[in-house]
């Protein structure tokens, strides 16, 4: 019993943190916009196609690997930039639901466009060698990847805190997210803000899609995939609070994979029911409108 | 609370994405018969349907340069979008009656020919499906179709999951602890149903550790993985994991396997469902994996399968072709058998034909059932690797063909 607790745990943290991951540029870009953005799946989705085109397929070194995700997150950080000037600016001052199907329509034309570059093949990147296969703890079986994915999601966590709380980006940030008309009053440049803000969610997606791509086949399905476990971990985690957003991804992690283990009858809808009982019993979720007061 | 409604309807909407369409139309000209083909053309079926219009037009490519049908008629095809639903795909079949096509094909999914297969009973049109092989459509191989317009061509999946169960209990009498891993709707379920069934038929001792089943559009597999991981009992030439999977399923399935060293803790990976063009998706890193569908390249020795997978290969940059494919270009020799055998294009003339018709085809000849409406399509077992040496990333180590058994 013990055995298949611990491998639930490990199992479940190692799912989580992808999610987060996929997640954490969502849940930016709703904190300091209020644009829940459904394209996020597109950018995720992109960003596994340019990793597959910059490494061909094969993951030579961790090195090539690092090439491989930094083009990936900073030219769908592009993409995620002009689509703030060319798509969501002209709407801030619209009501959500305009956004809302903006973003949806945005979703259908990139989703149409990577078609038409990358075709309806899918294909698999392989995975670097160093990190291939699998090692035991206390007699439960750990791949190698899921501990740098964790890894990864853990600095990204420290990391994207540290810019929010500690840097003067953040500060100006938290000020727009918080009250855009007095900080434009106060003579900062909300604009830019906002436009570094979406290419900075962009990117995060972008680099899932790289990091996660060798986990998955890379084809055109992969947009919706990931985005709706995103949304609901931003339901969970509470709109727009990056600290909620990891717990969030965390627990729905876990109870997937306690779900699987021990109520395998529970596994396919133990999200929906996360879902439910938040919206129940904490609608603004687990720490909701935490980025626009609190940590403001 | 105000504000949630936005997020939960982005998810409905989410789920909803890809029920996007496009189309073509086709026109009949007297020397020209046109075949109306209904397949995904955009979304995460987008590689199927275009291995089912291609398998389709390498067909009639051939017919075509053999002189035609019916005295030297060319056939030819137009295409529109199944879609993701039987609502877009029921509306293009009745956009090609209302525009004179009434020679109708394709379809991939069982759920979308459930919805066009009444519409067409309705109708002057006639349907031969490509990859719908559920028994409540055929009626089975000795049944009767309930559908007087309606054909198919695939093999019944459940005569699949029989096929494999019957090579396995011979091949692996010795795997018995088994992990299920499967779609969570009614195609995942009853097919480990009957590989179990098969399996248990046939004298295997089959103990179920466990069985996990995921929604169709999931792709992340890690607390499944970890759970069969975590769960193996029994020496490994004991286990064995069935996948009632196809698609990036299978792929994302065998992946994240992969990442936990799960292939080379089990004795058998079995598979039912196309499975080819995910192996030659995976760069030479497929594991070890038996599979039972309609097709394998490698399956036949005959001059008509060597010039099918030459003529495919012309229009596909040398990729061999795949059972989709293979449906695909079975609705073509039925057509064009069906056509000569009623002496027109006459929808009703090539109805009546289609019934008993018999053809050759790449594995040999084939019969159109005349109650059933069933193509009599053997099974085939293939046995693959990742080979990266290979110009397609797969080694076929060993294929069996499963004859039709008329059940």
């Amino acid at each position: 019993m013990f055995g298949q607790i611990f491998a639930a745990l490990v199992s479940g943290i190692a799912t989580g943190m992808p999610l987060f991951i996929v997640a954490s540029g969502l849940t930016l870009i709703y904190g300091v916009m209020r644009v829940l953005n459904f394209a996020h799946g597109a950018f995720f989705m992109i960003g596994a196609f340019l990793f597959y085109n910059v490494l061909g397929g094969v993951t030579g070194s961790i090195s090539l690997l690092i090439v491989g995700l930094l083009i990936a997150a900073l030219s769908v950080g592009a993409i995620g930039a002009v689509s703030e000037v060319a798509v969501f600016r002209r709407l801030y001052a619209r009501d959500h639901t305009t956004t809302l199907l903006a973003s949806y329509a945005l979703l259908l034309t990139l989703d149409g466009l990577v078609q038409q570059i990358w075709g309806v093949s899918p294909r698999s990147q392989t995975q670097l060698p160093a990190f291939a296969g699998s090692f035991q703890i206390l007699g439960v079986r750990v791949a190698t990847y899921d501990v740098v994915l964790i890894g990864v999601g853990a600095v990204l966590a420290i990391g994207l805190t540290l810019l929010l709380q500690r840097t003067s980006f953040g500060q100006t940030t938290r000020a727009v997210a918080h009250d855009q008309t007095m900080a434009r009053a106060l003579g900062l440049h909300a604009r830019g803000v906002q436009l570094a803000v979406f290419a900075l969610g962009a990117a995060l997606a972008g680099l899932a899609g790289g990091l996660i791509s060798p986990l998955l086949s890379i084809d055109p399905s992969l947009a919706p995939t990931f985005v709706v476990q995103s949304f609901a971990i931003v339901i969970v985690g509470g709109l727009g609070s990056m600290g909620g957003a990891l717990i969030a991804a965390l627990l729905i992690g876990l109870l997937d994979s306690f779900a699987v283990t021990f109520f395998p009858g529970f596994a396919g809808f133990s999200l929906y029911i996360a879902v439910t009982l938040v919206l129940l019993l904490r609608p603004q979720g687990i720490f909701g409108a935490a980025f626009a007061s609190r940590e403001a | 609370m105000k504000k949630l409604w936005i997020p939960i309807t982005g998810v409905v909407l989410l789920t909803l994405s890809g029920c996007s369409a496009g189309s073509s139309t086709g026109s009949s000209a007297d020397s020209t018969i046109t075949i109306g083909m209904i397949a995904p053309t955009q979304g995460a079926y987008a590689e199927i349907g275009k291995n089912i219009t291609d398998g389709f037009q390498v067909a009639i490519d051939e017919v075509n340069a053999n002189g035609g049908v019916a005295g030297g008629k060319q056939l030819a095809m137009a295409t529109k979008d199944e879609g993701s639903s039987p609502q877009t795909a029921t509306q293009a079949a009745r956009d090609f009656t209302s525009n004179g096509v009434n020679l109708l094909g394709g379809l991939f999914s069982s759920a979308d020919c459930a919805g066009v297969d009444p519409v067409v009973e309705q109708s002057p049109a006639i349907l031969v499906t490509a990859s719908c092989a559920s028994d409540t459509l055929t009626g089975g191989i000795s049944g009767t179709s309930p559908f007087k317009r309606t054909f198919g061509v695939a093999v019944r999946d459940q005569a699949n999951a029989q096929a494999l169960a019957e090579v396995m209990a011979q091949k692996f009498p010795n795997v018995t602890n088994y992990d299920a891993f499967g779609f969570d709707y009614s195609w995942g379920h009853e097919t480990w149903q009957t590989y179990r069934d098969g399996l248990t038929a046939a004298d295997v001792a089959v103990q179920v550790n466990s069985e996990q089943f995921v929604p169709l559009s999931a792709s992340d597999f890690h607390s499944q993985v970890a759970a069969i991981s975590g769960g193996l009992t029994g020496p490994v030439a004991s286990r064995g994991i069935f996948l009632a999977t196809f698609g990036a399923g299978t792929s994302g399935f065998l992946k994240q396997a992969q990442a936990y060293d799960l292939p080379s803790q089990v004795a058998l990976i079995a598979n039912s469902g196309e499975y080819y063009n995910v192996a030659r998706s995976l760069n030479g890193q497929a594991p070890d994996v038996w599979n039972s569908y309609d097709y394998n390249w490698a399956a036949f020795n005959t001059t008509m399968n060597t010039q099918f997978v030459t003529d495919y290969g012309k229009i596909a940059n040398g990729a061999k072709p795949v059972g989709w494919t293979y449906q695909g270009y079975l609705i073509g020799l039925s057509y064009a058998a069906a056509i000569n055998k009623a002496g027109s294009g006459d929808p009703e003339a090539v109805r009546t034909a289609l019934e008993g018709v018999s053809f050759d085809a790449p594995s040999g000849s084939l019969t159109m059932g005349a109650a059933s409406h069933q193509l009599s399509v053997p099974s085939v077992i293939s046995h693959t690797v990742g080979d990266s040496t290979s110009s397609d990333g797969v080694k076929v180590i060993e294929t069996q063909v499963v004859p039709y058994s008329g059940k």
